[in-house]
């Protein structure tokens, strides 16, 4: 039962309604069995991996929840290595005997969205170690906190603390409620369907066969793709977020206008998948850098963290491969380097600070940092490595001609639409990073807020290409 | 006063269920005007699909109707039904569609008989069409054709029975009701799609490659008797159907290149149920499929061109509509 499916749109009001119609107390019980019910749409196997990860969160938290508990450290790695091994055995295990050669493959496959709630299970557990009885969440709200049907398949990766207290506090119902979860929803699913699902197929089609695909087609795909990326997860975070509110719920953003970004670390600390990102920041990149790091140490630990997430993202989704890898230390090697230079950077930002040119210099270093990150989608995208380095070898190649080629080239309707979609987005964007077009049409007069809110709702009906497409990281 | 004005519109903007209640009652309304206009486009739009066809025959007798998949389209590119006319003054009326099989045959040989009560029925038969859902369920649901279907009450109930008994996507009446692949094609840059009418005067160059991927996409999933049963019993209902309404029927296999016959999976117990299905009803099987084995006469792997056309109705077709055999054909 994908977002963009008609079971849901019957599913998410009927849950609401029943949800809200009941009394407060059997409020959480509800939204366990809708959450549950919701991952079994999608296989009722699935059920038990969510279970077992589950199982071991409650089982190591409950231990975890005594502070005078001996050996709280041992229960802690126990059940953190209990959801990594099951991780591997899922994700990783069966494509690594494969490459190796080894007959023994299990035949698992990890269920849509595992990553997200195995990453919450183990933030659980080691906020329990560290915070023990203060983290104040009951089984029940834990269990919630796995499940919730919004964010099941790709997060926001919550914590445990603020959600429990979400969940302590009695919501009331309020059309302002309905209205911002209704719009949230809606902004949502225009990414997803309008500009994400119309440029899958053009992506798609030109990295089929790299090899063989003209390079302007790769280019205008590699282009394509960064904003077919953003929009499907930062849809799906919109949705679920919309879905989450329409409970009195509220998740954390995951993606703040991300290809507006200044720097690299920006773009992966304030704008793309945040909750990853800060995840990584408390569960990894602290940790490795330990009480007194220095220089040397903390490039390190950025380098792991990049190829970790980097091997994080090749368990499933564009193929499995070195690609993945690439992309993520290439990230790594983007924020050391930009780490590098930051005494420099700093100094020109105090030099141009307060003159025209401080708005120059926040464009060009957006474009740079956007071009930076392009380059890396391409080892994303690519079906593996050897596929990643034919793209960027053959843009490259033809980056010389580019200029004559624009003029020349037999540019079709579809190239035309899907430029228009990016460049709609891109337009609404800008317009947000200023002030929230929700604030804005707030302020305005009905007519042109309702005119605004129904060119979305058309937007969706005439132009929305509802065929069932997955969201991409449903599959991590 | 600017800031004033704004203040006022933001405590207005703070919405009520009533204004919520509001908006959505506006959505509505906008999306069923919309709706109307893609309607009113797709009745108008002239006769891409067979229900267009017949809403626009609706109410002229049709001596002939021609029903069938893909291979009954050339008959229409090149203009038989106006050389027939011409020839002994019977009007025929094409209603294939590429991939339909028995299933959705069925149901445009239903709203032919509402809309012209045709004399005869010509069931021009691929065999391929009785092997997959696709073919069958899958059209009823396809959106492009149901993008083609203008909404008309009679079809309305056509569709309601295909999805009640015969296990069609109830998402597939939804969007017919409601009118949203009118709105929203789901077909926005057809890249890749069948040349068909355009390559209608071409030549095709025998390719054992082509036929065999076309075979592939003819036959996904082979072709064994058991999975042909659903759409021989549709067929023997529609030969039944048009029976008893009077209507007279005759079943051809059009000619096909002899790579093409040789490579389609023509397995003897589907000939047998066939042959039963067609005795049981009365109806007599004219193949045709080994007369015409010029390459010339094709424009693709299996497509008659307009050569081909042309020398079919002079060779057979025009003895065979101006005198259809009664029982038994060959």
């Amino acid at each position: 039962m994908l977002f963009t499916s008609l079971g849901y749109l019957i599913f998410l009001p009927a849950v609401a309604l029943a949800a809200w119609a009941l009394p407060g107390r059997a409020r959480l019980p509800v939204l366990v069995l809708a959450s549950l019910g919701f991952y079994a749409s999608f296989g009722l196997s699935h059920l038990v991996a969510l279970g077992a990860v589950a199982a071991v969160a409650l089982a190591a938290g409950r231990r975890l929840a005594r502070e005078d508990a001996a050996r709280r450290g041992a229960a802690l790695w126990a059940g953190v290595g209990a959801i990594l091994a099951l991780m591997w055995a899922l994700k990783y295990h069966d494509a690594a005997v494969a490459a190796l050669g080894l007959p023994l493959e299990l035949g698992l496959e990890a269920p849509p969205g595992f990553s997200f709630y195995a990453f919450t299970a183990i933030a659980l557990l080691a906020d329990r170690y560290r915070q023990a009885r203060a983290l104040g969440a009951t089984p029940g709200q834990e269990l919630l906190l796995l499940a919730w049907f919004p964010k099941i398949l790709a997060g926001p990766i919550e914590r445990a603390k603020p959600f429990a207290a979400q969940l302590a506090q009695a919501p009331r119902l309020h059309p302002a409620l309905v209205a911002g979860a209704a719009q949230l929803i809606v902004w949502g699913l225009v990414k997803k369907v309008v500009v994400a699902d119309n440029l899958a197929p053009f992506v798609d089609r030109a990295y089929a066969a790299p090899a063989y695909a003209v390079p302007m087609e790769l280019l205008l795909a590699t282009y394509f793709f960064a904003f077919q990326i953003y929009c499907d997860f930062s849809g799906y975070t919109d949705i679920a977020r919309g879905s989450s509110r329409l409970f009195g719920i509220e998740l954390n953003r995951n993606f703040r206008r991300a290809y507006f970004a200044t720097s690299i670390g920006t773009f992966w600390s304030e704008r793309w998948h945040i909750s990853l990102s800060q995840w990584f920041r408390d569960y990894l990149f602290r940790p490795l850098l330990g009480r007194r790091a220095g220089p040397l140490r903390v490039y390190a630990a950025i380098m792991v963290v990049f190829v970790v997430s980097g091997v994080w993202h090749a368990g499933l989704g564009y193929g499995i491969g070195a690609g993945f890898v690439v992309w993520g230390a290439l990230n790594g090697i983007y924020l050391c380097a930009e780490r590098g230079l930051a005494p420099w950077r700093a100094r020109l930002a105090a030099r141009l600070e307060g003159s025209p040119w401080a708005r120059v210099h926040a464009i060009l270093a957006a474009i740079v940092v956007f071009h930076l990150v392009l380059v890396s989608w391409i080892f994303f995208r690519a079906g593996g490595l050897s596929d990643g380095v034919t793209v960027a070898r053959r843009i490259w190649a033809a980056l010389p001609e580019l200029p004559g080629l624009v003029v020349r080239y037999p540019f079709t309707a579809e190239h035309g639409f899907l430029a228009a979609l990016v460049a709609g987005l891109l337009l609404c964007e800008a317009a947000q990073e200023s002030r929230a077009i929700r604030l804005r049409l707030a302020r305005a007069p009905r007519a042109l807020r309702w005119a605004g809110w129904y060119a979305a709702l058309f937007a969706l009906v005439l132009i929305g290409r509802w065929q069932g497409e997955s969201f991409v990281y449903m599959q991590f | 006063m600017s800031t004033c004005s704004s203040d006022q519109n933001l405590k207005r903007a703070r919405p009520s269920w009533a204004g919520l209640g509001l908006f959505a009652a506006g959505f509505l309304a906008l999306y069923a005007a919309a709706a109307v206009i893609a309607e009113f486009r797709v009745a108008r739009a002239g006769a891409e699909a067979p229900f267009q066809r017949l809403l626009a025959a609706r109410g002229a007798a049709a001596d002939w109707v021609v029903l069938g998949a893909s291979h009954a389209l050339p008959l229409d590119w090149g203009e038989v039904p106006r050389r027939l006319e011409e020839d002994t003054g019977q009007r025929m009326l094409i209603l294939a569609e590429t991939g339909a099989g028995p299933l959705y045959m069925r149901m445009v040989a239903d709203q032919a008989l509402r809309d012209v009560a045709p004399a005869r029925a010509l069931y021009v038969l691929d065999d391929f069409a009785f092997f997959d859902r696709r073919w069958n369920a899958g059209r009823i649901e396809d959106r492009a054709l149901l993008r083609l279907t203008p909404l008309r009450a009679s079809t309305v109930a056509l569709l309601a029975g295909a999805v009640r008994a015969e296990g069609v996507d109830p998402r597939a009446l939804l969007d017919y009701l409601t009118g949203f692949s009118k709105l929203n094609p789901p077909e926005r840059f057809p890249a890749q799609g069948w040349e068909g009418e355009a390559a209608f005067d071409r030549v095709h160059r025998p390719s054992r490659h082509a036929v065999r991927a076309r075979m592939e996409f003819l036959y996904p999933d082979g072709a064994e008797l058991a999975q042909a049963r659903p759409a021989l019993e549709d067929f023997a209902r529609l030969l039944d159907r048009l029976g008893s309404a009077g209507t007279r029927v005759v079943v051809l296999r059009l000619p096909v290149p002899e790579a093409f016959r040789a490579a389609a999976p023509r397995p003897p117990a589907f000939e047998a149920a066939l042959s039963r299905t067609l005795d049981a009803a009365g109806v007599p099987l004219v193949d045709l499929s080994a007369a015409l084995d010029v390459p010339e006469f094709y424009f693709d792997t299996d497509h008659l061109n307009r050569a081909g056309v042309e020398a079919l109705y002079d060779r057979h077709l025009r003895e065979l509509l101006s005198d259809p055999p009664e029982t038994e054909g060959g």
